[in-house]
């Protein structure tokens, strides 16, 4: 007995509505175990296949995700506080470079320096300053104050903002 | 996000979604694929370890290359593309045997009819097992291609997009790869025949 060729055992296996599809063949199949089995094969073969997949491990959407979106970093405390040394440094600086800068004038020419309409508007403050630079030592310690409240202040206001945001 | 949405968003809405700047909603996308990708990649290269990285490659290139993706094709068959692709490449990497299906490729196409009757098969687990532990000894190019036509999202035409081949190739591979395993299975159950091939009706 002639059997039927594994192209059209395959697709009367695939067909939805077989004798419909290939009347012949499905004749045939009727009367062959043979070529029944042979589409069986490959109807349950594929039906295995399609049934068996295989799974990951279940934390790998977890994992695969903590790689392709990084959280977003958390600046530590110290490396913030860190940062502000930068401007403090140069803060510092420019009132050094200031400290020795009027040590090197005369006060009389310290005072011409001032701008006249400041002069006029509060010459008490010119006054207190002339008085403060009439003594080196005094007026260092003075400036060494201000830029001590001046990072004091920039600490206090610029961390406790940033901390209030990571929160 | 609740589960509910998981199921009812498409993949376009998905997509859109994470282009938008909602980065973590790939994780829908990875659930939606991992398993089908796993199996694939794993009847490729026949080791879970190894699967696991090419699928975790997959991922990551179909995340860096999603604002290029243009929705001309569905998600599904343009990720298994990449998926092929890098399973692809691993074993050539690897110096695996994998040979680019091609048309001079006859593969085994000698076919014998068997004599084995329905009643061979009733034992569907046995079947199961063995056919479970043929496809892992099928050449990758067959495992593959077997494996894409048993998703059921995808057609012949999805298959040619993803294998980037025209879709009489893929029938005509898909035919050989059917028949391998097919063969395999009949091998496994010692059945020899009388009848050297099938004749058309």
């Amino acid at each position: 007995m002639n059997h039927l060729s594994h192209e059209i055992l395959q697709q009367y296996a695939d067909a939805e509505h077989p004798a419909l599809a290939l009347p012949d063949a499905h004749k045939h199949i009727m009367v062959c175990p043979q070529c029944t089995a042979e589409v069986e094969i490959y109807r349950r073969s594929e039906a295995i296949l399609q049934a068996n997949l295989i799974e990951s491990r279940a934390e790998f959407t977890a994992q695969l995700m903590s790689l392709l979106v990084a959280p977003k970093p958390v600046v530590h405390p110290s490396r913030e506080r860190f940062k502000l040394l930068i401007p403090a440094f140069v803060l510092s600086a420019l009132m050094l470079i200031m400290i020795f800068w009027n040590q090197s004038i005369p006060t009389t020419a310290y005072k011409a320096t001032v701008p006249k309409t400041i002069q006029d508007i509060a010459p008490s403050v010119i006054n207190g300053l002339t008085m403060y630079t009439a003594s080196g030592i005094t007026r260092n310690i003075a400036l060494i104050v201000i830029t001590l409240v001046i990072l004091f202040t920039f600490e206090r206001v610029f961390l406790q903002r940033n901390s209030f945001h990571r929160k | 996000m609740g589960k509910g949405d998981k199921t009812i968003a498409t993949d376009i809405e998905v997509i859109k979604r994470i282009k938008t700047g909602d980065e973590r909603a790939f994780a829908i996308l990875i659930d939606r694929y991992k398993t089908k990708a796993m199996t694939l990649a794993f009847r490729m290269l026949k080791n879970t370890h190894d699967a696991e990285d090419a699928i975790q490659e997959s991922f990551i290139r179909a995340f860096r290359s999603l604002p290029m993706f243009e929705e001309r094709s569905a998600f599904s068959t343009w990720f298994y593309r990449i998926v092929y692709n890098v399973c692809a490449s691993e074993l050539r990497k690897t110096q695996q045997e994998y040979v680019y299906l091609d048309d001079d490729d006859t593969g085994n196409n000698e076919v014998e009819h068997t004599d084995w009757i329905p009643s061979t098969l009733h034992e569907q687990a046995e079947l199961e097992k063995i056919t479970l532990w043929e496809i892992e000894k099928l050449p990758a190019k067959y495992s593959g291609i077997l494996t894409l036509y048993c998703f059921e999202e995808l057609g012949y035409e999805e298959i040619s997009a993803v294998l980037q081949i025209p879709i009489g190739t893929v029938k005509t591979h898909l035919f050989r790869a059917r028949l391998q395993l097919r063969n395999a299975i009949a091998k496994h159950y010692h059945i020899t025949t009388e009848h050297p091939k099938g004749v058309h009706v």
